[in-house]
């Protein structure tokens, strides 16, 4: 994921897709709460728009089954 | 045509109503073993995600894959038994084609499970396009083929049982509309109090599972080519859209077959008559659009779908389900309240049944509002909707039919302690399994997922308790099933 930072405050749009098979986009903030998702699709890109109110180190998890690595995909997103 | 003869019931000879039992008893024996191996498997998922049982995440993925593919398979041929059970009192269905379908979908279970514990196949029963072909070495392109061919062929036994209940529908009603209660509710036709709940229930899941098997078959097909002709490469956004729509019909249309006990027994235990008219028609022609309209609820976090499909969706999914339950619901209620039905097993478990399915709807609706399914969809909250009204709506349609066939429907046996002991754990553990589930979900603990943060872990902790629970009352439930089942009598 290019950048893994963002800055909070302002619309980021995350333009999500897949290389093999489907996966899943998850936003989640500190405190493991999912706040926004979309799918990443081979063949189509998903435009995500969040606006992150408060800087910290967000996690994006894999929210679609995607084979036996699925719930390693795990990682780390820092908004300044 | 007279009232008397739409509403008299079928003669069949005496070998023939001896072998339709013993189909009927081979379906629901069949199907509740499934039933109870899978919900073991449950408790293990459920284990390892709360550390308490070690197994690698091939394995997790694999009894994920098993679990999902077993139930529904489960499903569908035990409610097929609960149905044909009833229909053929009506129309005049072929105990070969009864069969036939039975053998059939024997064998797509042997490939599947040679597919998922042989050839390692760990794609999840949904096989997402292009999971099945794409493992990284996991598991090849023959397992992968082995379970899609298994699917299809337990699809393609199903739509020739389906062409049975169409040809046996139409010569004994003239059009699937009339046994709908089209032309009643139309008023073609005066309304008839006594035109069978059971065939216009069959006749709905007819219409939706034919398309939903078909739209599954191709499916299915697109993705074997795949295997074999990669060059050959679906649009994902379609092979979804036709993957979810079978899936979602197929397992919502066990449910609207398995009701057909709750219209046929509770009267027996009531003494008075489940009587069809003009909102139950109404009710019925509805869910039949429902059922086919709703299933894009599953595609609301996939952007490029059109607007128009998802509004849809979600304007269906309010009412998803609804109309049937409260006809039924409600008609089940006037019927049990002041009549002094007796409470066996079989009783309680069919009311219990309205209520699991009418609570399980509640967080379907819920997740189906977009703003809500974007911070839970694809969270364990899914599973939580799903185990509620399967675990609680229609499981207990299926035991409460074992148990009418194994001796309570014919002797009038009041509940063992047993019985009771196995009632209550099943219902306690089946509530806390769906609610932990919930509660996972509602704090965002994403679904299919082999190994579990720490963060999560005392919530699958939980679950595990609970799923034991489940298992307890499940054990009870076949063994009591296995012995008095086989030599049972027909119920009069
Ligand atoms: C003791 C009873 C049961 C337990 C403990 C149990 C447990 C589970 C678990 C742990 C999962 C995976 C959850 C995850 O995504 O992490 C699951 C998935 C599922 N269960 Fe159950 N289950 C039980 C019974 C049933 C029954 C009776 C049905 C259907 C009638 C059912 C239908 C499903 C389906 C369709 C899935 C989705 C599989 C997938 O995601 O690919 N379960 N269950
Ligand atoms: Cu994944």
């Amino acid at each position: 994921m290019t950048p893994a930072t963002v800055k909070s405050g302002q619309p980021v749009e995350f333009q999500v897709s897949a290389a093999d098979v489907n996966h899943g986009f998850g936003i989640y903030d500190e405190n493991l709460v999912l706040i926004a998702q979309t799918q990443a699709m081979p063949g189509y890109t998903n435009k995500l728009i969040h606006t992150f109110d408060k800087p910290g180190k967000f996690k994006i998890l894999c929210l679609e089954y995607c084979g036996l690595a699925h719930h390693v995909m795990i990682t780390e997103l820092t908004v300044e | 045509m007279s009232t008397t003869e739409v509403s008299s019931k079928i003669e069949y000879s005496d070998s023939e109503n001896r072998n339709a039992l013993i189909a009927v008893k081979s379906h629901l024996i069949a199907g509740l073993l499934v039933f109870l191996l899978m919900m073991l498997a449950g408790l293990a998922m459920r284990a390892a995600q709360g550390t308490w049982l070690e197994i690698g995440a091939d394995l997790f993925y694999q009894i994920m894959t098993v679990h999902g593919a077993g139930v529904v398979g489960a499903a569908m041929i035990t409610s097929t038994g609960v149905q044909w059970y009833f229909l053929r009192q009506y129309v005049r269905l072929s105990n070969g084609v009864f069969w036939t379908n039975f053998f059939i979908f024997l064998t797509g279970v042997v490939l599947i499970l040679g597919s998922i514990f042989v050839g390692k196949y760990g794609g999840a029963w949904t096989f997402l396009f292009p999971l099945p072909a794409i493992s990284m070495g996991a598991w090849s392109a023959g397992a992968a083929a082995a379970f899609q061919l298994g699917l299809l062929i337990i699809g393609v036994g199903f739509l020739i049982l389906y062409l049975d209940f169409g040809r046996a529908i139409l010569a004994r009603y003239g059009s699937l509309a009339r046994a709908l209660g089209l032309t009643q509710l139309f008023g073609k036709e005066p309304v008839n109090y006594k035109h069978p709940a059971a065939v216009v229930a069959s006749t709905m899941v007819l219409i939706v599972n034919f398309m939903g098997i078909a739209a599954g078959a191709v499916v299915l097909v697109m993705g074997l080519v795949n295997l074999f002709y990669p060059e050959f490469k679906p649009d994902a956004l379609l092979m979804k859209n036709l993957i979810y729509f079978f899936g979602h019909v197929v397992i919502n249309a066990t449910i609207y077959a398995s009701v057909i006990a709750v219209y046929e027994l509770l009267p027996r235990y009531t003494g008075r008559p489940w009587k069809t008219n003009k909102p139950f028609y109404a009710a019925w022609f509805a869910i039949v659009f429902m059922v086919m309209g709703v299933y894009p609820h599953h595609l609301l976090m996939d952007f490029p779908m059109p607007t128009w499909a998802l509004i849809t969706a979600q304007v269906l999914s309010f009412g998803s389900g609804l109309p049937v339950l409260v006809v039924t619901g409600y008609g089940a209620l006037m019927i049990v309240y002041r009549s002094g039905i007796t409470w066996s097993t079989s009783a309680k478990l069919l009311f219990l049944s309205m209520f699991g399915w009418a609570a399980g709807v509640i967080p379907a609706i819920l997740d189906a509002m977009v703003t809500v399914n974007r911070t839970f969809h694809n969270t364990l909250w899914v599973p939580g909707h799903f185990h509620f009204y399967l675990l609680l709506g229609l499981l207990p349609m299926l035991i409460g039919f074992a148990y009418f066939l194994a001796g309570e429907g014919d002797r009038k046996e009041r509940p063992k302690a047993v019985d009771s002991l196995g009632f209550y754990a099943y219902l306690i553990g089946a509530f806390m399994t769906s609610m932990v589930f919930l509660a996972s979900g509602a704090n965002s603990i994403p679904r299919r997922w082999a190994v579990h943060l720490p963060e999560w872990i005392g919530f699958a902790q939980a679950g595990t308790i609970a799923a034991s629970l489940v298992v307890l009352g499940m054990l009870l439930f076949i063994t009591r099933a296995l012995i008095s089942l086989p030599g049972a009598n027909n119920p009069r």
